[in-house]
């Protein structure tokens, strides 16, 4: 430890880079949170107690927003991890046709602003659904409520389980279930005794990431959870937005800060140091068939009506871009894209300058940290990567909140301004820069570093001619994924737009309240339609430049 | 026979590029006594491991046929297959304890009473010397340890028939070889048939009854360490099976009892070996084993500079002359390599140096060798 302090010192850069860092991570990640906190306690006679809490919780309807984002979250993190994993568990370990189209089926969804199926599902199961009405001839179907959200918030997060258990059993080794397959395990015995156990710490990190997911959710649960069944991430909006409660939605916020954080330790600091490694050798890199014939069965249908849904969902967003009143008059027209880029031009606008603006300094920002983490020894470097991954993490509800009380007086005056929003950005999405950052860095083993200086060359020139141009690539996919991240963001950034700074989610949102599905439609369109052109460019450019490793990447 | 393989073939097709497709295997025929060890042996994408993986269950043929014990099982899965492999990362479940290891086949068999799977996994592990381990997690074994957990539970199950899929390639040298024997003394004690998959010809040649030496997928050879160390059938298997000198002959006789060579302006007799004739006027190559490939100074070597017994050292006669450019002192031996103009360099080995003087590069010798341990094969 000492010896820790006394290399900081020896190494003024370090210091400096180390020092700045924590500054700003104590100015905006933890002061924001802190002002949530502190807001939620003090009463307006300057005491400290819990009487907002108890106040807020003597109601029924906040009780209930509370059981229900509970439950709502037990049950989706559930659902999803079970549909993310038949669909890894098809692609990794099976051999039904279409592979690659559920790949892609499972990962568009992540791209897409994380409150469109809620429109879709609108239009397709809503009052003049299309699915309830004119299909199933239902009159009186009322998708609001938690079955609606459930549905919703299923289909939007399988695709986070799906990807982090891809990469689980991806990387178990399947000689292991040969081996028990070879020892007269039967097939289901093998998935039961081996395959399950084994990827059993990842099914556990799934589900935990969709808890926090579905309980920070806010734009499907104010489309679909409709007056009877509140939520804390609603309840906490229209607190402060709705009837100017901020100590209220303070307190709101607070009670989703509690179980979030704490399904986030759990996740990073217990679950995720259980993974099973392979104990030794390679991999034989064959491909193990895991299922019988019933069992592959089975997967295609699972996987199929999920496929479909989604597939309906994406069909039912653009013919509602160009239907002139969906559900009445669906003949073709460009209205909604005329309104959408008459009215909603600056908000367009707006986007993309603070998402172009915010993406490279996250990315840079991560970049340093990750190398500060994955290659510096200094004092609390592991508080360093703690706190630097908790704005992610956490609800973005109580992190917007805390952006309004932490920077509207002196000596941050920042309300309304176009910084605001893009702090919130920088230091929310960030951690995904972090992430890309460490995974290549632990990838580069320090001899290859070590191999550079000995042959000569200098720190700096190590640095820009090895590290960098391996880093790169990581770099460059953590700048997408928060691209996409800032352009689809909504649950923080709602407290902070302004009239002068308008967001798209944000406007998509207000239409969908408006009863304007069309316009919504179109507006999803063309932000899918800007991040599909986004994505494809950098990974067309940089492909180029860096050959095929980073086409995998992104 | 246990095993009996039949016209074995398997392509693994490349359906977008069919010029793609690999023959792994190409109608490969074998035959595995009861009790009898047979070693696969090849460089890498020989096709022994897709043989073994068949053989498992883990591959279908594109053709040909596997029976197992007069059965046919080349469409049995494999898990109903009387087989047990050793993998060459082992395969342990990380999950599960050294002792749930070892019982993860048996707990499977309703015909074995649960005290008899006990005492059955008690004398495994006490024979693998890993009984006070049993508690144990794999991840807290050394190799070697996770080695012997991997047979064990192979083992245990008492299969018809053990497999070993590179089994020791995970190992450091010296635990190579110690670990060779414990698997060969096991597979001895429990009398189980096996099928041996390596790249290594020295683990092949201490482990085997019989080897198979693979190439391309098709079979090059088959026999004991002895034939084909030898007499390998072609100059792959010379080549591949220990270290090879070949010295380029012409073939000026041939009789009963062996053949009269020409060497350069040398004649050497080389009585006959193996099955292949030569007629008068056939080119042959002389395999040398280095061993048998001797070094002395051209102006009439002193007797015992070879390091010979007498009655060997009547035998040796001379074969070509060259110069000593290299010699490597390995503590057992030395080695000598030799330039003959216009020839591949020889590689001689020399046990006991200090008994003799050691030759320096430069030095001008002539070759010898011991005619009846030679063997010739067909120039190709």
């Amino acid at each position: 430890m000492l010896a820790a302090w006394r290399r900081l010192v020896a190494e003024p850069p370090l210091l400096i880079a180390v020092l700045a860092v924590f500054a700003l991570l104590a100015l905006f990640v933890i002061y924001p949170i802190l002002k949530v906190v502190e807001v939620s306690l003090v009463q307006p006679d300057g005491s400290w107690s819990l009487a907002t809490f108890q106040n807020l919780f003597s109601s029924w309807y906040m009780r209930a927003a509370l059981t229900n984002t509970l439950v709502t979250a037990t049950i989706v993190a559930v659902l999803a991890t079970a549909i993310g994993f038949a669909f890894a568990f098809a692609v990794t370990r099976t051999d039904i046709p279409f592979k690659g189209l559920l790949n892609t089926i499972a990962i568009l969804p992540i791209i897409s602003p994380p409150f469109v199926w809620s429109v879709a599902i609108i239009m397709l199961f809503g009052r003049n659904g299309f699915v309830t009405s004119r299909l199933l001839g239902l009159y009186d179907f009322n998708i609001y409520g938690m079955h609606g959200l459930v549905f919703a918030q299923v289909v939007t997060f399988f695709p986070v389980a799906y990807m982090t258990l891809k990469g689980v059993l991806e990387s178990l080794d399947n000689s292991m279930e040969e081996a028990a397959l070879d020892l007269g395990a039967s097939r289901w015995q093998v998935f039961r005794q081996v395959t399950l156990p084994l990827a059993r710490p990842g099914l556990a990190s799934a589900a935990l990431i969709l808890f926090i997911e579905s309980m920070a959710d806010f734009g499907n649960p104010l489309i679909l959870s409709g007056s009877q069944f509140p939520t804390l991430a609603v309840q906490a909006y229209l607190q402060v937005t709705g009837m100017f409660d901020l100590r209220g939605g303070a307190a709101l916020a607070v009670a989703l800060l509690v179980p979030s954080l704490v399904a986030f330790v759990v996740q990073k600091y217990w679950v995720s140091r259980r993974r099973y490694v392979t104990v030794t050798g390679k991999p034989t890199g064959r491909r193990y068939i895991a299922v019988s014939t019933g069992a592959k069965a089975f997967l295609i249908v699972v996987t199929g009506l999920v496929s479909l849904l989604v597939i309906s969902f994406y069909v039912a967003i653009a013919v509602g871009a160009f239907a002139r009143l969906w559900g009445y008059d669906h003949s073709f027209t460009w209205r909604n894209f005329e309104y959408v880029f008459g009215v909603g031009r600056e908000a367009i606008l707006d986007t993309l300058v603070i998402a172009i603006g915010s993406t490279p300094v996250a990315g840079i920002l991560g970049m340093v940290i990750a190398f500060l983490v994955v290659r510096q020894r200094f004092p609390g470097r592991s508080a360093m990567e703690f706190i630097s991954l908790l704005d992610y993490a956490l609800p973005g509800t109580l992190i917007g909140i805390g952006y309004v009380l932490a920077f509207n007086t002196r000596p941050f005056v920042l309300t309304g301004t176009f910084a605001i929003i893009a702090l919130h950005f920088i230091f929310r999405y960030m951690p995904l820069g972090i992430q890309a950052g460490v995974a290549s860095l632990q990838q580069i083993h320090p001899s290859i570093e070590e191999a550079a200086i000995n042959l000569g060359a200098s720190t700096a020139e190590t640095f820009r001619k090895v590290t960098l141009p391996l880093v790169a690539p990581a770099f460059f996919s953590g700048l997408v994924f928060s691209f996409v991240r800032a352009m689809t963001a909504v649950s923080g950034a709602i407290f902070l737009v302004s009239a002068d700074w308008q967001l798209m989610t944000v406007q998509i949102l207000s239409q969908v309240g408006s009863g304007r599905l069309g316009a919504a439609a179109a507006f999803s369109m063309v932000l899918l339609a800007i991040i599909l052109l986004a994505t494809g460019t950098i990974r067309l450019v940089l492909g180029r430049a860096f050959g095929a490793a980073i086409q995998q990447r992104l | 026979m246990d095993i009996v393989i039949e016209g074995l073939t398997k392509v693994f097709a490349n359906r977008a590029d069919p010029s793609r497709s690999v023959t792994a295997v190409n109608n490969v025929s074998l035959s595995i006594a009861p009790g009898e060890l047979v070693t696969l042996l090849g460089p890498s994408g020989c096709g022994k491991t897709t043989i073994l993986r068949i053989v498992a269950g883990f591959e279908t043929p594109t053709a040909g046929r596997v029976l197992l014990g007069g059965k046919d099982i080349t469409h049995t899965p494999p898990n109903k297959r009387d087989t047990a492999l050793v993998f060459q990362n082992y395969a342990l479940f990380p999950h599960l304890t050294v002792w749930e290891n070892v019982m993860f086949g048996l707990k499977l068999r309703k015909d074995i009473p649960p005290a008899e799977q006990k005492s059955r996994a008690e004398k495994v592990l006490s024979q693998v010397g890993l009984s006070e381990m049993a508690q144990r997690s794999p991840d807290q074994l050394s190799g070697g340890q996770q080695q012997r957990v991997a047979l064990a539970r192979a083992i245990v199950n008492e299969p018809r028939v053990l497999l070993f899929d590179e089994p020791l390639s995970n190992l450091d040298a010296k635990l190579r070889e110690q670990m060779r024997l414990e698997i060969r003394a096991l597979q001895q004690r429990h009398g189980i048939t096996s099928l041996y998959v390596t790249h290594d010809q020295s683990e092949a040649m201490a482990i085997s009854d019989r080897i198979v030496i693979l190439k391309d997928g098709r079979i090059e050879q088959s026999g004991t360490p002895e034939e084909v160390y030898t007499r390998p059938a072609s100059h792959f298997v010379a080549d591949f099976i220990g270290r090879a000198n070949f010295v380029s002959a012409r073939v000026a006789g041939a009789g009963a009892g062996g053949y009269d060579l020409e060497v350069g302006d040398r004649t050497v007799f080389v009585p006959r070996t193996g099955e292949a004739a030569f007629g008068p006027g056939d080119f042959v190559d002389i395999l040398l084993r280095p061993e048998n490939t001797y070094v002395r100074p051209r102006s009439g070597g002193a007797p015992g500079q070879s390091g010979t017994s007498a009655s060997l050292e009547a035998e040796l006669a001379p074969v070509v002359d060259g110069r000593l450019v290299r010699r490597s002192f390995l503590g057992a031996v030395v080695e000598y390599e030799i330039e003959v103009p216009g020839h591949p360099r020889l590689l001689a080995e020399m046990a006991n140096p200090f008994a003799y003087g050691l030759l320096n590069p430069g030095d001008e010798v002539t070759v010898y060798f011991a005619p009846r341990v030679a063997h010739l094969l067909r120039r190709p």
